[in-house]
């Protein structure tokens, strides 16, 4: 896939995304006020809000990530189905990597970020914090963590896409996923007993670079930032591979339209 | 002829709960994550005991971790019943009279009003306790048969507070449905619902909500039914329940006025094309 290809896509993305625009700040408002339902509480139930907000916080930006590559995915091998948009991308050489690449930084820089921004608001007003003390102390941490998003993001959702094309689960049960991808990124490694383990999730790698920010991390800062050119080669080869063989899968076995 | 409206709209529910079981069995697994959550991630931090005290603190009611677990558990129950309701009902009938354009078999053989009235009803009154039946076996093993109790009464405050959202979402549906040229309204019913919840608080007072959100949430019986719960949660059989329920009578009668208006209208402008 050359830059040339790669750059039309992602052009591609950002047309399709302001046709969705209102679909996109409804999604933004709809995130906060969930997150706001369950993370109100946790946080006025701590001990200390503020060490609350630093631990919670960076999990919602990557699980924001970590679902839209999920429902994207799900958009291009489900909903799409129906239309006829899946085989029309197909027939153009296109594939469920592809159609990940178009979105991936709409969802990961302008979704991701303003939700992380608007329910960073929403959490500071409750807890009585400032805006600014509720945002990460080291800033950079903040970009590092939107740059290896994006590879994450592309192999969130071919790890998905490879799930729908080779069974007929429905849209449905990208919830539940969704809930256990929670482990590592909102539920920090450190409260699982083998809090490694869990790096098994590579939303999770994406919120502790966050939480590095926040000094909040349980994997150690130095073995998180060496090791980002590695993450980010290997979400990406990775991602690529499971869309490749996602592809494959439909070639011989077909698509069937499921909700 | 009600009758038929109401065995029609029985059916589809039926054929619809086998249609969409996955949906149903994450409607019980989501609740469940966050009753879990609302406790247990604070206790990840500040450990149990701390949560244990706050909480106690703010309802008033000294916890333990059985207590504290049981209320989470019923208060989860309205964050189904909301969002379910609120969800389905405004998009069902969006989706008969815009997309499905299965509106004119409707207006053929019943009028809209008595579709609205029986869609507001059938559709809570069914899904609710779908919804909400995996609180049982949780209550009776926390509580033993008190837990058993508790659950009857809370389905109580579940399908009253069901019905309820029923004609209110109904009010929402149709201008939606027969007054604009909006092509996704998915993107009001999906955001109404968690409003109104993040509105409530749901599983802290109303009073910590800050008022920009409460005004979404005391346009419905919501804030009302969450205080019941919690009475009913913590003191079994509160004597505020008979007064709760001439409440959500009056507000279900107040909704249903203005859907029957709002209802009767739209059937004229319909069937005058």
């Amino acid at each position: 896939m050359n830059l040339k290809k790669t750059l039309h896509v992602i052009y591609v993305g950002f047309v399709l995304s302001k046709m969705h625009i209102t679909a996109y700040v409804a999604a933004i408002i709809n995130t906060i006020l969930w997150f706001t339902i369950i993370f109100v509480p946790a946080t006025v139930f701590s001990e200390d809000p503020k060490m609350a907000v630093s631990m919670f916080l960076p999990g919602v930006y990557a699980l924001t990530v970590a679902s839209a590559a999920m429902w994207t995915a799900t958009e291009f091998l489900r909903w799409n189905v129906y239309h006829g948009l899946t085989d029309l991308y197909r027939e153009n050489g296109l594939t469920v990597f592809h159609y990940l690449i178009s979105y991936s930084i709409v969802d990961s820089i302008f979704f991701g970020v303003a939700t992380y921004f608007a329910s960073t608001y929403i959490i500071a007003s409750y807890t009585g914090l400032s805006f600014f003390n509720a945002l990460p102390a080291n800033p950079q941490y903040l970009l590092l963590a939107i740059v290896v998003a994006i590879p994450m993001y592309l192999l969130m959702g071919s790890l998905i896409g490879y799930l729908m094309a080779s069974t007929s689960v429905s849209g449905a049960w990208i919830n539940i996923i969704q809930m256990i991808v929670a482990f590592g990124t909102i539920v920090p490694p450190k409260t699982i007993p083998s809090g490694w383990l869990i790096l098994l999730n590579p939303s999770t790698y994406v919120a502790e670079i966050l939480r590095i920010g926040y000094n909040t991390n349980t994997v150690s800062s130095n073995a998180l930032v060496v090791s980002i050119p590695i993450a980010i080669a290997l979400f990406t080869l990775l991602g690529y591979w499971i869309g490749f063989l996602c592809d494959k899968r439909i070639a011989r076995y077909g698509l069937e339209y499921r909700y | 002829m009600v009758l038929r409206v109401l065995n029609a709209l029985t059916y589809r529910e039926v054929a619809w709960f086998r249609r969409f079981f996955a949906d149903y069995v994450v409607s019980w697994i989501f609740p469940l994550a966050l009753s879990v959550g609302v406790i247990f991630l604070p206790a990840s931090i500040s450990g149990v005991n701390t949560v244990l005290s706050r909480m106690s603190n703010l309802f008033n009611y000294q916890m333990d971790l059985k207590t504290a677990y049981s209320l989470a558990l019923a208060l989860t129950g309205i964050v189904n019943v909301v969002a379910i309701v609120i969800n389905d009902v405004i998009q069902t009938m969006f989706a008969e009279f815009r997309f499905m354009e299965v509106g004119w078999m409707i207006l053929e053989t019943t009028g809209l009003v008595k579709y609205t009235i029986a869609n507001a009803i059938i559709r809570p009154a069914i899904m609710t306790p779908l919804a909400t039946l995996f609180l049982a076996p949780l209550l009776l093993y926390l509580n033993g048969f008190s837990g058993l109790v508790t659950f009857a009464l809370l389905e109580l405050v579940f399908i009253a507070t069901s019905i309820a959202l029923g004609f209110y979402s109904t009010i929402v549906a149709i201008p939606l449905t027969f007054h604009t040229k909006i092509s996704r309204p998915w993107t009001i019913a999906n955001t109404l619902a968690p409003a109104i919840l993040a509105g409530t608080g749901v599983y802290i007072p109303v009073n910590l909500v800050p008022a920009i959100l409460r005004f979404f949430a005391y346009s419905t019986p919501v804030p009302r039914s969450c205080e019941i719960v919690y009475l009913i949660s913590l003191r079994g059989f509160p004597s505020e329940i008979t007064l709760f329920l001439v409440f959500i009578t009056f507000l279900t009668s107040l909704y249903l006025a203005v859907s029957g208006i709002l209802s009767k209208n739209a059937d004229a402008r319909v069937r005058k094309g």
